[in-house]
């Protein structure tokens, strides 16, 4: 055995092996995606970014009931609610300020009507802070507010 | 005439390998380190008062980004003091499905630690090879939580949802997989002789001293002491499982680098056991809407990857706690440092902070 | 007449355009190399596979602001950068890439110069660039990069004791201190000397990665350690003549060990009859391949390995290479003369 350890060291074994793992990850294929090119798909349960959804009648599923305002941990959101033509409450206005939010989740957990969902957008990067406080009509599953905030 | 001095040089706050804003003040005569006083604080975002404004649910996420290279153990810690306070029981599936969470965990926290440890000391390569087995553990939490660093996978009783279909199958391919790479990482370091000179007998801490000291996690495990909160008081249901603790001999840098790459190994080991006798059933105990525990004071401390993490709850009988104190491992392990680079180079400093695997994120709060 | 001016301006212009062309492409080629190691794609958006990068990044550093420390010593600050560069580019006259063509009548050779001292003035002048590095870190007024200058002078001193030792026993063959000479030999010989001399040729390649700060000996320069070594201060076209003069040094010492172990431009086996055909590949060709691969080499060990810690660096030469090729000198020695 000595002899051997002996002859191992003097061979370099220790850092030929060591060469020869790094020369095979050379020969491997890479894992690189090139971004914006190709884009890795989230995850069906993936926290992007919040909106509000509308039931098959084109009415609010949010019914103002303040939960979520409690939920959150940073107070990020604030509802004003209205009682509508058919006595039931609606959000006349709905602000959620993005620029500290760390989507948790818990606003989304506790919403009884399932009104705020995830989506998956991420690309939310802004130039401008004040657009990060984002109004009712801009939180809807059709509006542009992704250009919006991507505007220089 | 000519006068002998000794310079002091500062590892400031920015600097490649401090992991972290971590500043590091060291009088030098020559290249060998004579004194040591390290300074911290530059991190520090008030999460203890933070504490004081939230209710128990609303802490969960805060928790998270203590140690933000090993989220999901943080909660853990949170989440099973509170509901040692409260007395809640956690079904038997939620806790398996945790223990199998939180050695994912471990293993990312290891990964992290192996690759940046490693660049300090010279060797390019192996961040991406850590980082890419790391991308493997950060699918798996994605697919059951949503995030993937910061991942609020816990709530106060159990779990918010059941795990996904194929979140086993994933899990096991990962398990089976993972131990091909970790030779690899093993080739590559631990009989290079360039990687024994730098890391054998630098950075020596004895076993007395880190008692005395109150290390815990690997650091003190490299010294020899078989101290694993795991074993001596377990939590959740890993009494059910069956691994051993690795320790070293001398307590230098190589053997805290060992007691790491094993402790992957049976963190392998556990997931394994977790996945085979995985039991079905619900997910989340019957916990009242508004969590109000009861007066008293609680302290419930777990194995986090860098040590012994806990948590401290005084409660006055509201839905807001009345002091929280975390005890975070990096804090407590730092003491150890000025002990352990008296004498020796500059160059071994740099080694040393990376063996103590420290984060600013827990130690300044 | 054009024998003695024009030639020679022709052939400096060809190397420098082969040193600045050729370090632009190792850098590429080293980063790319690099990216597979570590299972990632290199620079490949700027220019065709990425090539331009490098164009890119020199136009950077040369349109930065050019900052001096408070107090440092102007005149030593902004000549040390150019005591570093000057010596290796300099050295390239005397190195040979292939034997020579006649051109209309006129012997074109492919060296500049070929002294009978060329390499004792090579390994002389080469060893210049110490002072540079010395005189750059002292004059920026700085604690890290007196650290770094001074580790690297002290490394630098002892690695060129065992450059110069390790490369003695090749003169019992050869004779002559002339680099064209020592191919020469090597072609008489038949074999090339790694072969008659593997030992020298072991220690001669340690020293060359040592001289040129290169992992594992890259302390000087160590970038989690002292965040830059004796270049911290420096900044714009400053630092960029001290990262081009480690590239050319890189290249310096490769080409010396392909003359000197390799065969310079000969093929392999030059006295095996068989493998004639061989030439029709031209001298030139087979230096830049034999080049080529020591360069990979040394993208490749510094892709791998830990680098060593100051004290260890100075002991490895002390204790380890210098009495090495001291003893393969004196045994050597011994069987030279036993067989004339």
């Amino acid at each position: 055995m000595k002899i051997l350890d002996r002859l191992k060291k003097i061979l370099l074994i220790d850092l030929i092996i060591g060469l020869a793992v790094t020369f095979k990850y050379l020969l491997k294929p890479k894992v690189t995606v090139e971004y914006p090119e190709e884009k890795i798909e989230p995850q069906p349960r993936f926290r992007g970014m919040i909106r509000l959804f509308k039931d098959e009648n084109g009415r609010d599923l949010c019914v103002a009931c303040m939960q979520c305002v409690k939920a959150c941990p940073d107070f990020l959101i604030s509802i004003e609610g209205e009682r509508g033509p058919d006595k039931k409450l609606y959000p006349k206005t709905f602000t959620w300020n993005m620029s500290r939010c760390m989507f948790c989740g818990l606003c989304v957990e506790v919403c009884p009507t399932n009104a705020i969902r995830f989506t998956k957008d991420y690309e939310l990067a802004t130039y401008d802070k004040k657009r990060l406080f984002i109004q009712k009509e801009d939180l809807y599953a059709d509006s542009n507010i992704l250009e919006k905030l991507a505007e220089f | 005439m000519v006068q002998v001095r000794e310079i002091v040089v500062n590892m400031g706050p920015q600097h490649p390998s401090t992991h972290g804003v971590f500043r590091i003040k060291l009088w030098l005569d020559g290249e060998v380190v004579v004194k040591s006083e390290p300074i911290i604080g530059y991190l520090h975002r008030g999460v203890e008062k933070l504490a004081e404004h939230r209710t128990y649910a609303q802490f969960t996420p805060i928790t998270d980004r203590l140690d933000y290279l090993a989220a999901i153990s943080n909660e853990l810690g949170w989440v099973e003091a509170v509901e040692k306070l409260m007395g809640i029981e956690v079904p038997q599936r939620a806790e398996y499905i945790r223990v199998i969470l939180t050695e994912l965990t471990r293993i990312a926290s290891h990964l992290v630690w192996l690759g940046t440890h490693a660049l300090d000391i010279g060797v390019m390569t192996l961040v991406l090879y850590c980082f890419r087995e790391r991308e493997h553990i950060l699918d798996i939490f994605e697919m059951v939580t949503g995030g993937r660093l910061t991942c609020h996978a816990f709530r106060i009783g159990g779990l918010p949802q059941d795990v996904p279909e194929g979140f086993v199958d994933k899990v096991r391919e990962f398990v089976e997989v993972f131990p091909k790479y970790l030779s690899d990482y093993h080739k590559l370091l631990t009989n290079n002789r360039i990687w024994l000179k730098r890391t054998k007998n630098v950075g020596i801490i004895t076993a007395k001293d880190a008692i005395d000291l109150g290390l815990s996690g690997p650091s003190i495990r490299g010294s020899g002491v078989k101290w694993d909160v795991r074993k001596s008081n377990p939590y959740s249901v890993y009494s059910k499982f069956d691994f051993i603790v690795p320790t070293g001999e001398i307590g230098d840098v190589y053997d805290r680098y060992m007691v790491r790459m094993e402790e992957m190994r049976q963190s392998c080991r556990i997931i394994e056991q977790a996945i085979k006798s995985l039991p079905s059933g619900e997910i989340c105990a019957k916990v009242p809407k508004i969590i109000k525990p009861p007066a008293g004071e609680v302290y419930h401390s777990i194995e986090a990857p860098k040590g012994e993490l806990g948590y401290y709850i005084v409660s006055d009988g509201s839905t807001i706690p009345y002091r929280v104190r975390i005890r975070p491992p990096s804090f407590v392990n730092l003491q150890g440092i000025s002990k352990m680079i008296e004498g020796q180079l500059v160059a071994d400093v740099v080694a040393v902070i990376g063996s103590l695997d420290i984060v600013l994120g827990e130690i300044d709060r | 007449m054009v024998e003695f001016l024009i030639v020679p301006l022709i052939k400096i212009i060809i190397i420098l355009a082969f040193i600045i062309v050729g370090v632009i492409l190792y850098i590429w080629f080293e980063r790319r190399v690099w990216g597979f190691i570590q299972t990632r794609l290199g620079p490949n958006r700027v220019g065709p596979f990425g090539l331009l990068q490098l164009i890119a990044d020199t136009i950077k550093l040369l349109i930065k602001e050019d900052i001096i420390p408070y107090r440092a010593d102007r005149f030593v600050f902004n000549i040390a950068p150019i005591i570093v560069i000057v010596p290796v580019i300099v050295v390239f006259g005397l190195i040979p890439f292939g034997e020579g063509i006649k051109i209309f009548g006129i012997d074109f050779k492919f060296y500049l110069a070929n002294t009978n001292v060329a390499l004792l003035f090579v390994v002389a002048f080469s060893s210049l660039a110490v002072f540079g590095i010395i005189l750059g870190g002292w004059a920026s007024n700085s604690k890290y990069p007196l650290l770094g200058s001074l580790r690297s002078a002290s490394q630098m001193i002892s690695y060129e004791v065992a450059l110069g030792l390790s490369i003695v026993p090749i003169l019992f063959f050869s004779k002559s201190l002339s680099l064209v000479d020592i191919v020469n030999s090597q072609k008489e010989m038949g074999v090339w000397f790694v072969f008659l001399q593997p030992i020298a040729f072991f220690v001669f390649f340690i020293a060359g990665v040592a001289e040129t700060n290169r992992t594992p000996f890259d302390l000087p320069e160590a970038e989690s350690e002292l965040v830059g070594g004796f270049h911290t201060e420096y900044s714009g076209i400053k630092f960029a003549f001290f990262f081009l003069a480690e590239y050319v040094h890189i290249f310096l010492v490769s080409a010396l060990v392909t003359i000197l172990f390799f065969g310079g431009w000969l093929r392999p086996f030059p006295s095996i009859k068989f493998l004639s055909f061989l030439d029709l590949i031209p001298g030139p060709l087979w230096f830049l391949l034999k080049l080529c691969f020591f360069l990979f080499l040394f993208t490749w060990i510094r892709g791998t390995f830990p680098r060593y810690r100051y004290d260890q660096l100075l002991e490895l030469s002390w204790k380890g290479l210098i009495p090495l090729s001291l003893a393969n000198l004196i045994v050597t020695s011994f069987i030279v003369l036993l067989v004339r």
